[in-house]
């Protein structure tokens, strides 16, 4: 995607954070230098050639932008969040960056736009077969540790959390008689 | 949060559902990032985002090998 981009001074980086799902073969960081090791593991095996910025060990840049796995943040000048998600995904990400590069395009042949503030139901596509093997060569543990979260999750238990995520806040008081 | 709470060894059972939970009432469209210091594994150096995001649209994706 940063190929597609190149000409229209969009960056693109890869934090690398905490193991999601630790295994007996890529395990939890112990020590930075174990951060390292794997973040470069990372590297090399999805041939990464975005900047590849490693995160501190405690989760510092993390838990700043909310310790969700797999988070995308768009940025614009400021470090001025201008989109994000709780999870990546590729042609959400691309469609965001379409509509964004659109009107900067525009503002600059003179086309006059206010700001507003949107949001929007995200659907991502779930590529089941590659999360799968990511558990597998971290270790037979992850893949047990997940399936046995699935089944608490299927059982309905911490589901309340979830559900809160999606309730809309307080209310102001009603006033009306 | 400690490094040692940060860096589970073992799934939380509960998936870290509260960061889940908490995502979409902080850090909102239209605020500034935090920019704390990261390493840059290609030089070993110190990077921030707004190395970046200064020089344009800066897609930041989070995630290890899982």
């Amino acid at each position: 995607m940063q190929d597609l981009y190149a000409d229209q001074h969009v960056q693109s980086v890869f934090v690398y954070v905490r193991e999601a799902h630790p295994g007996e073969i890529y395990g939890h960081h112990d020590t930075f230098e174990r951060k390292i090791e794997y973040a470069t593991a990372f590297r090399d095996l999805f041939a990464l050639r975005r900047p590849l910025l490693v995160d501190d060990l405690t989760g510092t840049a993390h838990n700043a932008f909310g310790r969700l796995p797999n988070m995308t943040y768009i940025l614009g000048p400021g470090n001025r969040v201008v989109f994000r998600a709780d999870w990546t995904d590729p042609p959400t990400v691309k469609a965001a960056l379409d509509y964004l590069l659109a009107i900067r395009q525009r503002r600059r042949e003179g086309a006059r736009f206010a700001p507003f503030y949107a949001e929007i139901e995200g659907a991502r596509w779930v590529d089941q077969a590659a999360f799968n093997a990511g558990l597998a060569r971290n270790g037979p543990r992850a893949v047990t540790e997940f399936v046995e979260a699935q089944q608490r999750w299927a059982r309905g238990e911490h589901l309340g959390a979830v559900n809160r995520r999606r309730e809309a806040p307080t209310a102001a008081p009603d006033e009306t008689p | 949060m400690t490094a040692t709470a940060y860096n589970y060894k073992i799934f939380p059972p509960d998936g870290d559902v509260e960061a889940f939970s908490n995502f979409s009432s902080y850090l909102k469209v239209g605020n500034t990032a935090p920019d704390p210091e990261l390493v840059d594994l290609a030089t070993g150096g110190a990077a921030r985002l707004s190395d970046y995001s200064a020089q344009g649209l800066t897609v930041v994706e989070f995630g290890s090998l899982t």
